[in-house]
């Protein structure tokens, strides 16, 4: 999976934990999901579980702490798909 | 300092399609287990580790998103009293759980302001007091009271918004 593909999927899971529509449009990899898209930290919780369902993917604690902005995000994601399954 | 989380329980984690263990899971250590037995005890631990992390956020600026690294070490349902680490620093606060919310304040010392709003409620918000001048009241798009704080003062205050309702609490308060 490439980046675009693993973004494509993304940003419908984000896009759903979002209160304030006007900040869609502005979405980069340097995005920071709780201050610039002002996602609810409780959601940040949401996301991680969706994506690990979305994605057939597992994420640690410790990883979690790498989902702060779009472009880390889609780059952890990229890194356990495309990992080995054990 | 000072640090305050609302949940609204009818708008909380147990909306989801994930279960209550899939969220302990990712919220909770094994220690804090003991802590939750149901949604609403979900609830409690999440606005407790909130608290601790907006008041231990404003002392150390340490940022992070995972809330497994706030430790609720004793919680009290007696006397509504918790300890929590973060970062090997220990805070103490209490709740409050209605039944239709909860929430928890975390500080140095106790409050001596605390202002609960029902959102869009115009009466609750005509009665936010008038010393609170230096702060500007504004409104989030969502409709909610917003207060923006300036200076200092901000290490005194917190608020929380979750669902419809709506909290600020201040430790202390000065017009200069």
């Amino acid at each position: 999976m490439d980046r675009t593909e693993v973004l494509g999927k993304l940003e419908p899971i984000i896009k759903t934990y979002i209160t304030q529509p006007d900040v869609v449009s502005t979405i980069t990899d340097e995005t920071h999901l709780l201050r610039d898209l002002k996602i609810n930290s409780a959601h940040l919780i949401d996301i991680v579980l969706d994506v690990e369902a979305g994605f057939n993917i597992s994420i640690t604690d410790e990883e979690v702490e790498k989902m702060d902005t779009v472009g880390n995000a889609v780059s952890l994601i990229q890194s356990k798909v495309s990992a080995p399954k054990p | 300092m000072i640090g305050i989380d609302i949940i609204d329980h009818s708008y909380s984690f147990r909306n989801s399609k994930y279960t209550l263990e899939h969220y302990k899971s990712r919220i909770l250590n094994k220690t804090e287990f003991c802590f939750c037995e149901n949604w609403n005890d979900l609830d409690r631990a999440w606005a407790i580790k909130e608290s601790a992390y907006k008041n231990h956020f404003k002392k150390t600026g340490s940022y992070f998103i995972n809330p497994k690294r706030i430790l609720i070490v004793s919680l009290d349902l007696t006397t509504r009293k918790f300890v929590v680490e973060v970062e090997q620093s220990y805070y103490t606060g209490s709740f409050v759980d209605t039944g239709e919310y909860v929430y928890a304040v975390c500080g140095d010392k106790e409050p001596v302001k605390l202002f609960l709003h029902k959102s869009n409620n115009a009466k609750s918000i005509a009665e936010i007091p008038q010393y609170l001048a230096q702060s500007n009241l504004e409104y989030h798009p969502e409709g909610f009271p917003e207060f923006v704080v300036y200076g200092a003062s901000k290490y005194a205050y917190s608020r929380s918004h979750h669902g419809n309702y709506y909290i600020s609490a201040m430790s202390e308060f000065s017009h200069n």
